[in-house]
């Protein structure tokens, strides 16, 4: 079984569990913006020790955080290596032939990681501790304001709930149709490039003959429903902010006008 | 012995707080030519099970027997194993992809890696004997045909293997009673005639009891009773627990014999079934 997706909502009651979605996603956001804002490595220093202190609150397996970092082992790498040959300036470091690594680039290659590396596991932080439809719950909420100016906040709500819903589901299926097909002696896994690409045409055309179906079917159900869309729309859990909230929402914001402020 | 299990475990997602024993402790042995059947509740393991059969599934632990060889441990090709054992899923039509129905029957000799014209015989002998039309047929797009039909043509797309022994995941679920009728018989004419080895899985009580020869039945992830109709069916209270229920023939008859009447209880068919009441009643002069 290959279900679990990077990023995959672990339930647990821990302090960042329980934080309104909307509270997180614009602490999220706050965080972001001073990631980009600080200009040294005392900043993040300082936003790294923060997002640490978050990590232990959040009571999450260590390996898991680790594990949504794979992905980026590639970009990350690739930013380090551009770096540190690209960007000149500075003592010479190390001199290879016609190739130099110099001392700007030794600093930017380290600094743009760095900033890189504490992005996505903020962001880890929040999808790990918050459950699809709570996201998007808080998402809808925090786009109501934009409504006036044509933002269709519901719908764009709606569809993340829909293709987050389906992920599961449509890796089943896939799971099962590769199976299928790997009993009529199919074989992913070797030959080239090409080879492979076309072994899966087998795999894809019954998963989009299966999407659209399934497609099809949500549509009329949601229309036997009356779904008529976000107007007068209530709904059965009602976000709540509690005093907690707020005290995030004021140390995250704090952190971020700090780091403004003193330049660091 | 054709298919060998021992002490099979199965544990999907190990080591993830996600992690759930789906197979415990199973072993098991099914010979050439026999009719297996395998039933239990929802969630019993069933398809899981059977797709230890064919290496679809490594086990976290015990082993996989295919004539005599560890399909895990011994160096074999897995392709080998997948073209003795055929497999069946669940709702097969969803897993047709090609533009026509011969192409579509056609992939499985052609990751044989079989030259073009044995390719072109496999495939107008496993829709011929899927009672499928090859000429009027070979060119439509397997899209456009009936749920029935689709069925068959996913049938036939595992029979072009020419595999010993075909593994049928719920293979009648829904289709119509005359759609069911049809591929049952297809499967006990590939069973008696062609001598394939078939291993069915199902939760419809009348369809095994009166095909097969030998019933697994899972409960929870364990194996919880073996052997054939007659013995499993005769035990009569044990079965409810796991959530099953008798054959309605087995169950009327038991009715019969409780009320006193002398009858059989091991009656699989309606046929049997009638004869066994107008015997009873020629018996009691009401005829």
């Amino acid at each position: 079984m290959r279900s679990i997706t990077i990023g995959h909502y672990l339930p647990g009651e821990s302090f960042l569990h329980l934080l309104d979605p909307r509270i997180k996603i614009i602490c999220l956001l706050m965080l972001i913006a001073a990631l980009f804002l600080a200009k040294t490595f005392f900043g993040f220093f300082i936003l790294g020790l923060f997002i640490l202190g978050a990590f232990i609150l959040s009571r999450l397996p260590f390996p898991y955080v680790i594990r949504g970092l794979k992905p980026i082992v590639y970009i990350v790498l690739f930013t380090i290596i551009l770096h540190f040959f690209f960007t000149k300036g500075g003592q010479v470091l190390l001199r290879l032939g016609p190739v130099t690594v110099e001392e700007a680039g030794v600093y930017l290659g380290t600094f743009m990681t760095l900033r890189l590396l504490l992005l996505v596991i903020a962001t880890l932080l929040i999808t790990l501790t918050t459950s699809p439809i709570s996201l998007t719950d808080g998402i809808e909420q925090l786009l109501r304001p934009f409504r006036k100016i044509g933002v269709p906040g519901h719908e764009i709500a709606m569809m993340m709930t829909i293709a987050l819903r389906f992920i599961p589901t449509l890796m089943d299926e896939s799971d099962k149709i590769r199976k299928a097909q790997m009993a009529r002696g199919a074989d992913f896994d070797s030959g080239n490039v090409f080879r492979r690409a076309q072994s899966l045409i087998p795999l894809l055309v019954p998963l989009f003959v299966s999407a659209f179906r399934r497609a099809d079917e949500l549509a009329v159900a949601m229309e036997a429903r009356c779904y008529r869309g976000g107007e007068n729309r209530s709904r059965m859990r009602e976000l709540k902010t509690t005093l907690l909230d707020y005290c995030a929402l004021a140390v995250v914001a704090a952190l971020m006008v700090g780091i403004v402020i003193t330049g660091i | 012995m054709l298919i060998e299990i021992q002490n099979l475990k199965h544990i999907y997602m190990c080591g993830t707080p996600f992690e759930t024993v789906a197979l415990h402790d199973i072993s098991l042995t099914i010979a050439k030519g026999e009719f297996i059947g395998i039933i239990g509740h929802t969630g019993s393991g069933k398809s899981t099970l059977v797709q230890h059969f064919n290496g679809l599934l490594k086990p976290t632990a015990g082993s996989v027997r295919i004539e005599g060889k560890d399909i895990w441990k011994d160096k074999i090709e897995m392709r080998q194993v997948r073209q003795k054992i055929g497999l069946l899923f669940q709702f097969p039509e969803q897993q047709l992809f090609a533009e026509t129905v011969a192409e579509d029957v056609a992939f499985g000799p052609k990751n044989l890696d079989l030259p073009a014209p044995q390719i072109q015989e496999r495939v107008r002998e496993a829709l011929e004997y899927v009672e499928l039309d090859y000429n009027a047929i070979k060119e439509r797009s397997p899209f456009n045909l009936s749920g029935g039909e689709k069925r068959r043509v996913a049938l036939a797309g595992v029979l072009a293997m020419r595999p010993q022994a075909l593994i049928l995941d719920e293979p009648t679920a829904g289709l119509d009673p005359a759609g069911r009728k049809h591929l049952l018989k297809l499967i006990q004419r590939l069973h008696l005639e062609a001598g394939k080895t078939i291993i069915m899985v199902t939760h419809n009580m009348e369809e095994v009891a009166r095909l097969a020869s030998r019933l697994f039945i899972l409960h929870q992830g364990k194996l919880a009773m073996e052997g054939n109709p007659a013995e499993i069916f005769s035990s009569g209270q044990p079965l409810e627990k796991l959530g099953l229920s008798l054959p309605v023939t087995v169950a009327l008859m038991q009715k019969l014999k409780e009320k006193g009447k002398k009858v059989k209880t091991n009656v699989f068919s309606l046929e049997e079934a009638k004869q066994e009441i107008l015997a009873l009643w020629k018996k009691e002069g009401k005829l």
